[in-house]
């Protein structure tokens, strides 16, 4: 459950800040920004969400 | 450089997906049917009449979705580069008489087949489901690793569309690098059957990363590769980067050559 929690706050908080982004700059360069953007994100998608289950089982744990 | 329009390549994606079938009088329904054949042919042909099986699996069917989950991407990645390829020389009559976006034809052709592989997933799914599948929360990671996947066929695409207008054989060698890259992923086969040679060099293969992410997700219920996943996404959005710089580089060009 706090998976897939993480990556719905995460994708919206990507998606919020790409569309802040591109409606902001008005030069070709906003391009660019929305590839460091991406890659930003895909790189916390595989680094956080593995390391979630085990934050999950504890909270699991400790709710139980 | 002209506006990227959400709605031309909304466009063109339809365009595309209906100009297919046109004619036909089954139309649309053949893009169902065509990824349904494909799936019976890895499930039923490759995995039960010529009784293939996953070494250290007893599961009759673990070598069908072993297969399918490298076939089905490895399909979209493939045409989404070998159809990038000549899209600027194919849409020529368009680019000449419009001021087009040009990196936003090979949106429509990636959206177009990941339509297609949204379409044969579908039929997976319904045969996971069928066979009895245990579904865990390790699949939600599935979308983002092909998500990468086609980053990396759009930035080779864009880079093979720029370069195929000035050297048009280069149509040819993306095929025959994709014949060959195609043989050297475990797709239809275990990468422990690899010598160890071949098989360390073939690691640092992105495809070779991203087929074995899908396999452990699916086939073999563990999370991918974490390490190896960053260091492919950091390279994946260098190739787009480098490729979208070439492309600015070389857009007046291309546009003055066509």
């Amino acid at each position: 459950m706090i998976e897939a929690l993480f990556v719905i706050v995460w994708t919206w908080l990507f998606i919020m800040a790409a569309y802040l982004s591109w409606v902001k700059i008005v030069n070709h360069w906003k391009v660019y920004l929305m590839m460091a953007y991406n890659w930003l994100y895909l790189t916390g998608i595989f680094v956080i969400y593995p390391k979630l289950q085990g934050l999950s089982r504890i909270l699991y744990g400790y709710l139980a | 450089m002209a506006a990227l329009s959400a709605h031309l390549i909304w466009d063109l994606t339809k365009r595309d997906f209906s100009e297919r079938f046109a004619g036909s009088i089954l139309g649309a329904i053949w893009a169902f049917i065509w990824p349904l054949v494909n799936l019976f042919i890895y499930i039923v042909i490759f995995g039960q009449f010529m009784g293939g099986r996953l070494p250290g699996s007893s599961d009759v069917y673990a070598y069908s979705i072993y297969l399918s989950v490298g076939l089905i991407p490895w399909t979209c990645f493939a045409a989404s580069i070998s159809r990038s390829s000549t899209v600027f020389l194919e849409k020529k009559h368009i680019i000449s008489k419009v001021d087009v976006s040009l990196p936003s034809l090979l949106v429509f052709i990636n959206l177009s087949e990941i339509i297609t592989f949204i379409i044969t997933n579908a039929f997976l799914f319904c045969f996971l489901v069928v066979t009895n599948y245990e579904f865990s929360l390790k699949l939600l990671l599935f979308p983002f690793i092909f998500f990468l996947q086609q980053i990396l066929a759009f930035g080779l695409g864009l880079l093979s569309a720029t370069l195929t207008v000035f050297l048009r054989d280069l149509k040819e060698v993306v095929g025959i690098i994709l014949q060959l890259w195609f043989w050297f992923t475990p797709i239809v086969y275990v990468s422990g059957i690899l010598p160890d040679v071949v098989r360390s060099v073939l690691v640092f293969s992105p495809t070779f990363i991203i087929t074995e992410s899908y396999h452990r997700i699916f086939v073999f219920n563990d999370y991918p590769a974490v390490t190896s996943l960053v260091i492919l996404t950091a390279i994946t959005h260098v190739i787009l980067l480098a490729s979208y710089a070439l492309f600015r580089a070389l857009e007046k060009d291309v546009r003055d050559f066509l």
